[in-house]
């Protein structure tokens, strides 16, 4: 069995911060299963890096922006934004209270 | 009445008013009908539009009006209020989309079998998975459901299920195709492409969805090539060879490679060994930054404006959405992303050198045949090391196809896979349509079909 990297703590502290619920057998999974993969991804390490420039995106464009009035292609009605909402009031989404 | 014709021969027969277009959507409709319940490869038919020839296209492409679920329970009712650019493209040249395809959820996944609707089954075998994650597009045309699909590659997902299923697989270039309303999994990645029964099909589907397209950022503004008449062109190529992507092939597999590569040196093309950086760097690499741009794109599913809630999130999404918290975490982010996008470059550097010497690198897309239903959940990491040969291309964004070279001792399909330079689709698809004269691989498609009369 690989070694847990993770402690059940950092699991649930990550699951938190991505508002993701995890069973107790997802935990003990995730725990041993992130060992796995982060033993794996060491051997990038095998590879001088020093020099190198970090890519981010391989197509070579910058600044893509659209012109000053244009036509907006992409906008979406009132009713097709809110067609898909679950719980709605007039034309507003409602959402769970933040600040009891 | 249409046993096994591709797209480019249904339109000639509607478009000379030998058939009409409802004929042969009514067709397709009947065959999908027989063998749907058996081989699971639609959720989502449409019975009411019209159009010309019948396309499968994957569940992640957002269809306005159609249901779009990713194959996730999380999008279970969602019908997108708007329609993506490919999709808009293909009905623009009067294709009908038929239907929309199983995937792996979310396409997190080479073998259908993390779609939160069951699995797709292998046409050629149903105790086999038919790949994935486009695996339901593939299967479609491996069983003629529709003549053609369309697919979508983050690292391997097209090519991959092409191979497993017996049919032709392009992948383009990043930036070739419009991603503008495809569910998007690694943004820096993601690539539509086509599902096809022969080269011409896929020459044909890339020149409608190929082109720059002004809602898409990253969609490249170079102008595209008329791929059929290129195609067409009698040329000759030097082809490269990279031990490493030999590395643990099935003896069956590795066979017919060898073999193919025989083919092309009968044809006239050259071949040059080639030494290119271990795939297995490529794996690391893409499993860092594919995590780390699935759990950024997947935090937007708040269940507020669309969809349900994050606890209709199946396992696998969780855990790459965990995975990718993790490695861009404070503390891991220069160790792990930042690391990865360093190598990302030198996989670029790597490829950009040996595209100096070759116009190819030759391989498979999968090192061995379709694997049996059930066998990816036994090892989670698994996924990865399968799709080892796919993922370098995937990083450094150049174009590739998987054709069909023949059959195993089991009777499985094998896939050959040709690796190109940026924007080489041309090149690609002219040594696949060469290849496709000269021999008669391509008959296992043909055989493919003939399991399922209609």
């Amino acid at each position: 069995m690989t070694k847990k990297i993770l402690s059940k703590e950092e699991i649930l502290h990550l699951a938190h911060l991505a508002r993701l619920t995890l069973t107790d057998e997802e935990i003990l999974k995730y725990q041993e299963q992130f060992g796995e993969t982060i033993d794996y991804i060491k051997n990038l390490g095998e590879l001088d890096t020093k020099n190198v420039p970090p890519t981010n995106s391989v197509v070579d464009l910058k600044n893509v922006t659209f012109e000053d009035g244009v036509e907006n292609l992409i906008g979406l009605t009132t009713n097709e934004a809110l067609q898909n909402a679950k719980k709605i009031k007039g034309n507003e989404f409602i959402v769970d209270r933040i600040m009891q | 009445m249409f046993p096994g014709k591709t797209i480019t021969q249904l339109k000639s027969l509607i478009d000379e008013k030998k058939v009409s277009a409802s004929e042969v959507k009514e067709y397709f409709l009947k065959r999908i009908k027989k063998y749907n319940a058996k081989l699971n490869v639609f959720l989502t038919l449409d019975e009411k539009s019209e159009g010309g020839v019948p396309l499968a296209v994957k569940d992640n492409f957002c269809t306005k009006g159609l249901r779009t679920t990713a194959s996730s329970k999380v999008l279970d009712s969602f019908i997108p209020p708007y329609e993506s650019t490919v999709t808009t493209r293909l009905k623009k040249e009067k294709l009908l989309i038929i239907g929309k395809t199983n995937m792996d959820a979310w396409a997190h996944g080479s073998s259908t079998e993390t779609s939160d609707y069951g699995p797709t089954k292998n046409p050629w075998d149903i105790t086999r998975s038919p790949g994935g994650s486009s695996g339901g597009s593939a299967a479609s045309v491996s069983a003629y459901l529709t003549p053609g699909g369309i697919g979508s590659e983050t690292a391997g997902s097209i090519r991959q299920p092409a191979s497993w299923s017996g049919v032709v697989g392009l992948k383009p270039t990043y930036g070739r195709v419009s991603r503008f309303g495809v569910i998007a999994m690694g943004s820096s990645l993601d690539c539509p492409g086509p599902l096809t029964l022969n080269t011409e099909d896929a020459a044909y589907l890339l020149s409608i969805i190929a082109g720059h397209d002004p809602l898409d950022a990253t969609s490249s503004p170079l102008p595209t090539e008329n791929y059929m008449d290129e195609m067409k062109k009698r040329k000759s190529y030097t082809i490269g060879i990279s031990e490493d992507y030999f590395e643990g092939l099935d003896p069956d597999v590795a066979k017919a490679i060898e073999k193919s590569i025989e083919v092309y040196k009968k044809i006239g093309f050259k071949t040059k060994k080639v030494k290119l950086l271990s795939p297995n760097y490529a794996i690391s690499v893409y499993t860092i930054i594919q995590r780390a741009e699935v759990s950024s794109n997947l935090a937007r599913y708040d269940g507020i404006r669309y969809g349900n809630d994050r606890t209709t999130f199946g396992t696998e999404a969780k855990r790459r959405v965990m995975l990718g918290t993790y490695t861009l975490s404070h503390g891991y982010y220069d160790a792990f992303y930042k690391k990865a996008q360093k190598v990302r470059t030198l996989i670029i550097n790597d490829f950009k050198r040996v595209f100096n010497e070759v116009n190819f690198v030759i391989g498979t897309p999968t090192p061995i045949t379709a694997l049996k239903l059930g066998e990816f959940a036994k090892y989670p990491f698994f996924g990865e090391l399968m799709d080892k040969f796919n993922e370098p291309a995937a990083m450094a964004g150049i174009p590739a196809i998987s054709i069909p070279v023949g059959l195993d001792r089991s009777g499985l399909p094998i896939g050959m896979q040709l690796m190109g330079n940026y924007f080489r689709e041309s090149d690609i698809l002219n040594a696949s349509y060469q290849f496709e004269q000269e021999t008669d691989y391509f008959s296992v498609i043909k055989k493919g079909i003939e399991n399922y009369k209609d």
